[in-house]
């Protein structure tokens, strides 16, 4: 630190050369000059350091002593100012800086957006930028809450935004729609009816009253646990019913593989295309005309950060690289091995809730396309939730059976 | 007659200082030094410099005088009342003004 600010300050290395040179030392000190890294070089000479300042000072204590002090090297900043003062560059280019950072700061330098999930950044981006908000919009000239009307009108999957203005860049915080899950509520009264058609292995009926017995078989939307309940003494409820069904169930996973596939190689051909943008204003750095389309591309692109702010500068480097194009058959071996593949990848989905018992395989080639179809027996859990619904009767109709049950009771 | 009277003082105080085993900075203002290995000594309170060499350096500390034998010495920093030497120190020795 100290270091630091001798530099700034600008210090100087200066020699004493005589025989008094440790009394001139002390009588330096003692007037209030510091003096740092004193070295003894050879025979009575001595090399010493000053702040730039007080080297003036030392010509009044010399004439005392018979020593004669010369100024060897100087450091630090005022020297450096000194040397380039003349030049009108070195003044001009910081106020020019300055002038250049003030004027842009009337414009949009970036686009933040913060709290989406389903949307996509760029997805919510690019309905700003057509509704004006853009990198190197003029910032007076947005009527923000206009502007966020807008946006919402244009995205329906948002529940609320709002667009706040930080400095220089746009800030776009979000809040997407989120649809409540189908669940009856536990005050509603509903039964449990199977979702999937199977052979029941367990019943855990919770609450209400199980309608089925391990090794029934149900079709889809049979009822499996009643919310109608009634006691010994002929009293019924009707309760929100709930509880776990399991059943063996079968499903079907179809998957087809063509012998005749098509492999694309990189090839040791590549093309690098370089832009930069500023303010919105894409300018090329390479001159490659457009690629054709058996190259494929992959886009880079490195946002101007300082400081975690992000800068109006963004370079984009578009890596093309040539694909060979490759005409493969494949057997059905290699066809059954890929096929098996795709289905492995789709079990781990499809069966998440469910523990496969036994698969059956079926195997077919027809024009060239080899098809796998296999059927799964599983045990799962079929309970689904189904809401009782209560119809109101007719009140002409009650008024009609009112009346007659009273003419019944006058008789 | 004055003087008579101030070493006086001085020798009762001194008496005072070694019975209550209080610091013997207290009363007086003597040299401190402080040394962090053999790499650096901090000298304050010292009045100056009387000889300085790459491998002596003798240091004014009012009733006595110290000197730093070593190697590579170096005056790392100088001012009137404190000095800093830096390099191997071998040996610092108390020469008493008053014996001398």
């Amino acid at each position: 630190m100290l270091s630091i600010l001798r530099y700034i300050l600008g210090f100087a290395v200066f020699s004493i050369d005589g025989k008094n040179a440790e009394r001139f030392l002390n009588l330096t000190v003692r007037s209030g000059i510091n003096i740092w890294k004193i070295e003894k070089k050879t025979g009575k000479l001595f090399l010493a350091k000053i702040t730039a300042t007080n080297f003036k000072n030392l010509r009044n204590i010399t004439k005392k002593f018979k020593v004669k002090i010369k100024l060897k090297s100087k450091h630090g900043f005022p020297f450096i100012f000194n040397k380039y003062k003349k030049r009108l560059g070195f003044l001009v280019g910081p106020i020019c800086f300055v002038l250049i950072i003030y004027l842009l700061s009337f414009f949009i330098w970036n686009i933040n957006v913060v709290g989406n999930k389903k949307l996509t950044e760029d997805e919510i981006i690019k309905a700003t930028e057509e509704l004006g908000l853009r990198v190197g919009t003029f910032k007076n000239s947005l009527d923000t809450e206009l502007l966020e009307k807008n946006i919402m009108l244009k995205l329906a999957d948002l529940s609320w935004l709002a667009v706040n203005l930080q400095g220089s860049s746009a800030k776009i915080e979000v809040k997407e729609k989120e649809e409540p899950p189908e669940i009856v509520p536990n005050e509603h009264p509903c039964n449990i009816i199977s979702k999937k058609p199977g052979q029941i292995t367990q019943i855990q009926a919770h609450t209400g009253k199980a309608e089925v017995k391990n090794g029934d078989s149900v079709a889809k939307g049979d009822l499996l646990i009643n919310g109608f309940d009634q006691d010994n003494y002929g009293k019924s409820t009707i309760n929100h019913a709930t509880g776990k069904v399991f059943a063996i169930t079968k499903r079907l996973l179809k998957e087809k593989v063509c012998f005749n596939q098509i492999l694309y190689h990189n090839t040791k051909k590549v093309i690098n295309r370089r832009s930069v943008e500023f303010f919105g204003l894409k300018i090329p750095l390479t001159i490659v005309p457009k690629p054709d389309e058996n190259y494929k591309k992959e886009l880079t692109v490195n946002k101007v950060r300082f400081n975690n702010l992000c800068l109006p500068i963004v370079f984009h480097k578009e890596k093309c690289i040539k694909q060979k194009k490759e005409k493969i058959m494949l057997n059905i071996e290699q066809a059954r091995e890929k096929a098996q593949e795709n289905l492995k990848r789709r079990e781990e989905f499809e069966f998440k809730n469910a523990k496969i018992l036994s698969t059956n395989i079926k195997e077919r080639i027809e024009n060239g396309i080899y098809y796998q179809d296999v059927e799964y027996t599983c045990e799962e859990d079929i309970a689904e939730e189904s809401e009782i619904t209560f119809e109101k009767r007719p009140e002409t109709q009650s008024k009609e059976s009112n009346n007659k049950k009273n003419k019944s009771l006058e008789t | 007659m004055k003087k008579f009277k101030k070493l006086k003082i001085s020798q009762k105080l001194k008496k005072i200082v070694k019975n209550t085993q209080v610091s013997p900075g207290l009363f007086s203002n003597p040299c401190h030094i402080e040394v962090n290995s053999n790499e650096e000594a901090i000298i304050e309170g010292c009045k100056g410099v009387l000889d300085y060499d790459k491998n002596l350096i003798r240091v004014d500390a009012g009733k006595m005088r110290l000197l730093f034998a070593g190697k590579e010495l170096l005056l790392k920093c100088l001012t009137s009342d404190s000095l800093i030497i830096h390099g191997k120190i071998l040996s610092v020795e108390f020469q008493d003004l008053k014996s001398s």
